[in-house]
Parts: structure tokens; C-alpha cells; sequence
């Protein structure tokens, strides 16, 4: 499941940039064309984060000094988070600004596996860091956007915002007794199913 | 009572005296049908002999060639037609309306105005380097409309709003250049990330079953 996670997740960020190359090149039709599988790839990558987040929860994975069950709530927050924004995305599909907008901040959702895993001391010693990066590809959008047209486009602010609020209150909700309960069972269900 | 004196009696033309010069097709003597010929009215087009006619409040054109008139008014503007209106006159030339002018059956737009203005200062004036100068002071303080981009001037977008500052910059161009700079920079982050727990990892590993 993990491998079939990560080659799909880096599909999507390869499609991103055959995407962003096509429009560049003027073959909107293809990329219209293309982005149908786009759409479908996304799903599937709400369909395997969730099970790579609960395989993790099962292997007992943890991060930000909490445990699993707690951790849980941050994988399967990020994935509800992208899944949203791509779903809006997909609607605001014939608005080009806040389509490529919500797209960009949808993939940045889910940067924050990534740095977390950047070979850099600074990321070990202090995990709050991990946002400060994520977020920076935020903050460089909302620069080009200010830079661009004098303020920040509406699907900058509301997507940014969302992300922004959603991710800071995922570790909080995940450590609340609703959650663990729903993580206990998520997990039982997990072992069930993989008979470990 | 003759054509020219009838149109002057009910005012569809009404020429200065003091600035009238004799001219073939304005002579009280030249009937309607009679139209002057090209070559008349080019030999004719001089600002030494040119009349002054005023253009009447009911919109009426003046009567003389404007280019001809003041050829300084008129040869900026070689495209607008209506500016070069009487130079090559035919048959179905307002030249042959001299004496009923009448106004442009299409609906006058803002450039039919200011070039209305234009003729009507140059022939207030007396003096021909004062007609010059009014006539180059409003060329050069004329409205400019500035030239945007097609996904930023829709139809409904007019002059008047088309000639407000435009902060913005025309975005196309520079979308291209950061959203695929984005998604580099995200790739490369993400390949900073997972290259030693999932690329490399999984290259190292097909490389130890292979080999």
C-alpha cells in the first residue's frame, strides 16, 4: 500500500508540472482532456492516503510527539483537506485563476510529509519548522498574487485560509476522546483486516 | 432664389463673410448639379482660398473640405474616413450635398465628435498659425486609450473605463512562469524529501534483486 502511495502521490506532482507545461505551450484541449485523469488520480490518492494512514496507525506510527491514534487524525485530515480542495478545484474548473490556485495549495497539503522528511538538523531539532516551510509556498503565492493584481485572489485567501486552520486543528481534534475512540476502532478494523 | 441662397436663408450653411474667398464650388452661380470635379476641388483645396464655414449646431458638417481647409487638422488622421471624406469626390460624394449638408447617417462616435471639435477651432480662428496651434495642442493632449490585454477588455469594458489607470499586470504571461516554477520547486522538494526513504530506496533495492 505504502508503495503504491508514494508512486501515486508523485505521479500527481509529475501531472502538475505536465499540466502547468501544457497550458504554458497552449494545449488547453489536452490539458482539459488530461485533467479527467487528474480528477480520477486525485480520488485515488484520497482512496490510498487514507489506507497508507491507517497502515501507519496499525504499524503504530507517530510524529509531532503525540501518539498514533492522535497522528492518525493529522494523515486523515490532510488527505480530507486535498480531497476538498481538489473537489473545488474541479468545480472552479472553468475560472483559470482559482483553479490553478486551489490546485497549487491542494499539492501543498501535502508537502508537509515531505519536509518532514528533509535531511536538515533544523527540521529534527524543531518540528513547528515543518509548517514555517509548508507555509511558505503559501506565502510565495499570496506574494505573487499581491505583486500581480495588488491584492490576493479569493481562492487564495479561502483556500489558504482553510488549509491554514484545518491542519492546525488537526492535532487537536486528534487528541480528543471522540477521535481515540474512532481511531481505536479504525485500528481494530485495520488488524482485522490484515489479521496482525 | 437660387440653391445657395436658399440653403443660407434656413441656415444649413452659413459661411463667414469676412474670411470668404472666392471658390468655384461654393459660388453662388454654381448650381447643385454641376458637381466640381476632382481636380476642381484640388485646385481649390488650398488654405490661401480655402472658405470658412462654420459647422451648425444641428450637426452639420462645414461645407468645405476639411482636409483641404486645414490640412493640418486632417493628416493625422489618415485612416478615419470620414477625415478624407472630400478628397476623391464621386458621384455619391457629400461634395455633390454642398449645399444640403447633412449629418452622417451612422451614429457619430466619440472620434466623429473630437474631429468635429477640431474643424470647429480651426475655423474660429483667423490667424493660420493659431489654427496650427490648436489644432497640434489638441492632437497632442488627445484621449488615449491604452491597449489591454483580450481576457482583461471584455465587450462590455468602454473607452472611458478602458483609459483608467490599470494597476494590474497582464497576468497570462506571468502565471506560466510561477505555476510551473511552483510545481518544480514543489517536485524538488518533494524528491529532497523522499529520496533517501522511497527513490533511492527503491532503486538501491531493484538494483540488489537484479544484480
Amino acid at each position: 500500500v505504502i508503495h503504491i502511495h508514494g508512486a501515486a502521490f508523485t505521479s500527481w506532482v509529475l501531472f502538475l508540472i505536465v499540466q502547468t507545461s501544457l497550458v504554458s505551450a497552449g494545449r488547453v484541449d489536452v490539458h482539459r482532456r488530461l485533467g479527467m485523469v487528474g480528477f480520477g488520480l486525485a480520488g485515488v490518492m484520497v482512496v490510498l492516503g487514507a489506507m497508507a494512514g491507517t497502515d501507519l496507525l496499525r504499524r503504530d506510527g507517530t510524529g509531532f510527539g503525540v501518539n498514533a491514534k492522535a497522528f492518525y487524525a493529522g494523515t486523515l485530515g490532510d488527505t480530507f483537506i486535498f480531497g476538498t480542495l481538489i473537489l473545488l478545484a474541479f468545480r472552479s474548473r472553468s475560472n483559470p485563476a482559482a483553479h490553478k490556485r486551489l490546485i497549487l495549495i491542494a499539492t501543498i497539503t501535502l508537502m508537509e510529509a515531505a519536509i518532514n522528511r528533509w535531511p536538515f538538523a533544523i527540521i529534527e531539532r524543531a518540528p513547528f519548522m515543518i509548517d514555517v516551510f509548508a507555509y511558505t509556498f503559501l506565502l510565495l503565492l499570496a506574494a505573487y498574487d499581491l505583486w500581480l493584481m495588488r491584492k490576493m485572489h479569493r481562492a487564495t485567501i479561502w483556500g489558504g485560509l482553510f488549509l491554514v486552520v484545518m491542519q492546525q486543528l488537526e492535532l487537536p481534534i486528534g487528541k480528543t476522546d471522540v477521535w481515540q475512540s474512532f481511531a481505536t476502532w479504525a485500528l481494530e478494523r485495520a488488524k482485522s483486516i490484515h489479521g496482525s | 432664389m437660387s440653391p445657395a441662397s436658399w440653403a443660407i436663408f434656413h441656415g444649413v450653411v452659413r459661411v463667414v463673410p469676412s474670411a470668404f474667398v472666392r471658390a468655384p464650388h461654393l459660388s453662388p452661380t454654381c448650381s447643385p448639379r454641376t458637381v466640381p470635379s476632382a481636380a476642381t476641388l484640388k485646385s481649390s483645396a488650398s488654405p490661401l482660398n480655402s472658405p470658412k464655414v462654420l459647422a451648425l449646431p444641428c450637426g452639420a458638417l462645414s461645407a468645405s473640405p476639411p482636409s483641404a481647409a486645414f490640412p493640418a487638422a486632417t493628416s493625422f488622421f489618415p485612416s478615419y474616413p470620414s477625415a478624407n471624406r472630400f478628397k476623391t469626390p464621386s458621384t455619391k460624394s457629400p461634395a455633390n450635398k454642398l449645399f444640403r449638408p447633412r449629418a452622417p447617417r451612422d451614429k457619430p462616435d466619440a472620434l466623429a465628435i473630437y474631429y468635429l471639435l477640431l474643424e470647429l477651432v480651426g475655423a474660429l480662428r483667423k490667424r493660420r498659425h493659431a489654427q496650427h496651434h490648436a489644432v497640434e495642442s489638441l492632437w497632442r493632449y488627445r484621449p488615449r486609450v491604452r491597449t489591454l490585454p483580450m481576457d482583461v477588455l471584455r465587450p462590455s469594458h468602454s473607452v472611458a473605463s478602458a483609459t483608467k489607470p490599470d494597476h494590474t499586470r497582464p497576468n497570462r504571461q506571468y502565471d506560466r512562469y510561477f505555476f510551473r516554477g511552483m510545481s518544480v520547486l514543489i517536485l524538488g522538494a518533494v524528491f529532497l524529501g523522499f529520496a533517501k526513504t522511497y527513490f533511492w530506496r527503491a532503486s538501491s533495492e531493484h538494483r540488489c534483486r537484479t544484480g
